[in-house]
Parts: structure tokens; sequence; C-alpha cells
């Protein structure tokens, strides 16, 4: 299988602060959206930032299209598209003038496919960026990140702050933009709704570590959510038919990987399907 | 470095306007004020003027995380630094380019006008403006731009310091030397020429190891 990124055992401490990334790992095939997923200040932005080298990692190894992301390997960059969660243009540019820059800063850059799709967007090319609101700014953004023909798209919450309208016109470009087999997306949002209309995989980071990494079809269609009762889950094999569990009043929710085995096992107990929501709360306010 | 450098220019597109119409006011100086020493004060200034929105124009990349972004671009830390070098520089030529309209006028208006009075105008405003875009890159780079203004100051202060110091070492060997004298305008823009240089390095050096 050939992977757009790969990356092992990524780790990063900071100075003065308890915050540590420890051995992340995870692979993103070609061809697919992976999203990355986490409470606040789970690591999400300072594994992006290490694997775009805008921090400096303690240990381990980023590979962008099996090539070491380094300082001097530029042409790397060249199909690696970016968008953090803010505008990262200088206020007084206007998109037209933004688009002069980047045409002479990517070898590859499209100018059609950029006045096209602002034009789609309706993202006025001569007003200042300061100008503009933040769901045409983002937008702005995505179509800077898409207008050099990146193969690996990297969003470091993108999507967050914009009405669902943007956010859909948004993940329509995305889609659109893995149609082709060598696209691939690492797309990280609290807004899990957007990831399950359009991820591929999932992966959970938690504490500064990387928790789960699984299909996001499994995930909706083979995990669920027992709801057991107190003497229900007593006598359930935690070992062997729950991934982690959280007490809720008398009931105690139960995750569990494979609920048609888990239902021919314990016929009595109700399973819910789950959405990545539930799997997130589960798996960071787990008690067991 | 092409991109960079543009960006630079379009983000410091409004303050440069304003400057250039300063420095062109000033330019008007020699025609109202006919007393030649007050030319290299007016020439200095009018170069100074173009690098004085250095630290704002970094506060501003910073603030809107362009800073971070542009690592993200196919281009070498290296090479951001360079841009940023070369804008600075290409913004002192503009300063001198201005204030040689007011050494020309200058030569109309007041007659006699000492040459090295010129001289010293130009030395005086690339001391001033070298020194303070060589003090400035390495300590905002360091610790952030918020405290920008207070950076300039310090930085005048330093490129002013350069100049009295290179003035007070060249007394040591000729007594009769003057702060205003062309010598210690030409040594201290050597100085400063090679202050930016070393200035250079190390926010280079800053730069690789800084994290955004």
């Amino acid at each position: 299988m050939n992977y757009s990124l790969e990356i092992e055992n990524l780790s990063k401490t900071y100075p003065h602060s308890d915050f540590r990334l420890d051995r992340v790992s995870f692979k993103i095939p070609a061809g697919t959206i992976m999203g990355f997923v986490g409470e606040n200040g789970a690591g999400k932005t300072t594994t992006i930032s290490a694997i775009l080298n805008t921090i400096q990692k303690d240990g381990g190894k980023v590979k962008v299209f099996g090539q070491e992301m380094s300082d001097n390997n530029i042409d790397v960059r060249e199909d690696i598209g970016v968008v953090f969660d803010a505008v990262n243009f200088s206020p007084e540019l206007t998109p037209k003038k933004l688009s002069n820059v980047m045409s002479r800063i990517y070898k590859n850059w499209n100018q059609d496919y950029f006045l096209t799709t602002t034009n789609k967007l309706d993202i006025p090319l001569n007003r200042k960026v300061k100008q503009l609101s933040r769901g045409m700014t983002m937008k702005l953004a995505i179509v800077v990140a898409l207008s050099h023909s990146p193969k690996l798209l990297i969003l470091d919450e993108a999507t967050s702050g914009l009405d669902p309208v943007v956010r859909e016109e948004i993940l329509d470009l995305f889609l659109e933009f893995v149609e082709n087999e060598n696209h691939s997306i690492l797309m990280s949002s609290h807004i899990t709704t957007d990831l399950e209309k359009i991820a591929d995989y999932i992966t959970f980071i938690h504490k500064g570590k990387s928790i789960l990494t699984e299909k996001k079809d499994t995930l909706i269609y083979e995990y669920g959510i027992a709801r057991c009762k107190a003497e229900q889950f007593i006598n359930l094999d935690k070992e062997e038919d729950i991934l982690s569990y959280r007490k809720r009043g008398h009931q105690v929710d139960a995750l569990v990987k494979n609920k048609t085995v888990f239902e021919k096992k314990y016929g009595d107990i109700i399973i819910d399907n789950v959405t990545i929501d539930e799997i997130m709360l589960l798996l960071v306010k787990r008690e067991g | 470095m092409k991109g960079l450098l543009i960006n630079n220019f379009y983000s410091m597109l409004s303050n440069v306007k304003l400057t250039l119409g300063m420095a062109l006011i000033m330019t008007l100086a020699p025609i109202f004020i006919r007393e030649s020493s007050f030319i290299p004060t007016i020439m200095g200034v009018q170069i100074f003027l173009f690098v004085v929105y250095t630290g704002t124009s970094l506060q501003a990349d910073e603030s809107s995380k362009w800073s971070k972004f542009e690592i993200t671009l196919p281009v070498k830390r290296k090479t951001i630094i360079n841009a940023k070098y070369v804008s600075s520089i290409i913004l002192i030529a503009i300063g001198v380019l201005i204030s040689t309209l007011t050494a020309i006028l200058s030569s109309i208006t007041i007659s006699n006008i000492n040459t090295d009075f010129l001289v010293f105008g130009y030395c005086f405003g690339l001391t001033l403006s070298i020194n303070t875009v060589a003090f400035m890159y390495p300590i905002i780079l360091k610790i952030g731009a918020e405290k920008n203004e207070l950076i300039l100051l310090l930085a005048c202060g330093f490129s002013l310091g350069v100049m009295l110091l290179t003035s007070f070492l060249l007394s040591l060997f000729n007594h009769g030397i003057k702060f205003s004298s062309p010598v210690v305008g030409i040594t201290s823009v050597i100085v400063s020429v090679l202050l930016l240089v070393l200035s250079y390095f190390l926010s280079i050096q800053i730069h690789r190891k800084k994290e955004f």
C-alpha cells in the first residue's frame, strides 16, 4: 500500500510544560482522508506542527510520500497544501495580490484553478484580507492550498468557527480533491460530524498519545455502545469484549468493538450505534 | 525568494507609501531652510524613515501567523531570512535615492554647499538605518515583535552608539577629527555593513531553531 504520510513514534516535549507528544504513530494511505480527533490540548496542533517542521520534534520519523520531511527538502513541500485554524496571510493583501505572491513561490501554481474556484466560492478578488469575513478567509486559505496542485492537504481545524453552509462548500472541495486516488488529506477537527461525512480513517489522540486509528466505516457500523445496568456490567468480560467504559448514574456505557458479536454473547444488553463524538468521549473520559 | 519579497512589499505597501510621501515632502526642505548644516540631518532622516516600519512589518507577520505559514511553503528557512534582509536593503536604497533628490536640490538652492555635509548626510542615514535593521531582526526573531517600538528605540540608540564609538576610536588616531567628518561617516557605514552581515548570520541561526 502507498502512504502519503507516515508518522512513527513522533515525540515532542516543551520546557516548563507537562505536555508531551508521546510516540504518536499513524499512516495515511494514498487517496484517503484521515480525520484527526482529540480534546483541546490533546496534541493535534503539536503533531501537525511537528509534521510541517514549524516546531522541532524530539524524536520519531515523519515521511511524506516516502521522503523524510526536512527544511532542505523543498520539493516535497510543493506537494503539500496547508491550512491552519486562522488566516495566515498579511491583512493588507487582497486575494489577487496573494495569488501574485503564491504564483512566484509554487512551481505548479494554477492561476486558472485559483480564479475559477474563488469565483465559484464568491471570494472577492480585490478586497483586502482584513475586510473579509472568517468564512471568506478560510475559503481563501483552502483555495490557496489547493491551487498549487498538492497531493496532500494538511488541515488544522480548517472548518472550525464556520457556519454549516460554508462548511458544506468546503467539504465538497475536499471530496473533489480526493477523487484523484493519489490525493490525501489529514484533517484535524473538533467538528466530528464533518469527519463522519468525509473521512475514511479516524485517529484519536489523547494527552499526547495516539490511542486508536480505525476505518471510519468500521467505527460507525461495527463499533457500538452497550448500555449496561450495573449488574450486567459486572458480568462482562472486560478484557475481551469492551474497549473502555464510563459510568453515567446507574448505567454504564461500554464501548464495544464488534456489536454483532457482543449482541450474540450478551443478548439482554441494549447496544446503540455510536458516533465519533461518543467514541471520543468514551476513550477520553474512560474510567477503565 | 521573489514571491516572499513581493509579499513583504505588499504587506508594507501602505507604510511605504506614507514614508515615500513624507520623504518627498522633506526633499523640499532646502528651498525653505537655506542652511547647509541641516542638510545631513534631513538626508539621514529620509533614509532612516524607510526602515522605521521594519518592526511593524515583523509584528504583522507574527500576528497574522504568516511567520508560521511561510515555513510550510517550498522555501528554506534561510530564504525567508534572505527575503527579509533584501527587502530592507531595497527600502534603504529607495531612501538613498530620495535623499539624493535632497542633495541635488541643496546644491541648486544653497550656494557653496560643502560636499562633506552631503557625504555625511548619506553616511548618517545609512549608519542609522543599516544598524537599525541589523539590531532589530535578530532581536525580534528571538523575543518576538510585541515590543517592536521599544526595540526600534534601542536600535536607534545602538546605531548612534556605533557612530559615536567609531568617531571616538578614530579620534584616538586623529585628534582633529570631528563627528561630522566624512571619514567618521564612511567608517561608520563600513562597520554597519559588517554588523549587518553578522546580524544576517545570527538571524539565520535563530530562525533555524525557532518554533512557530
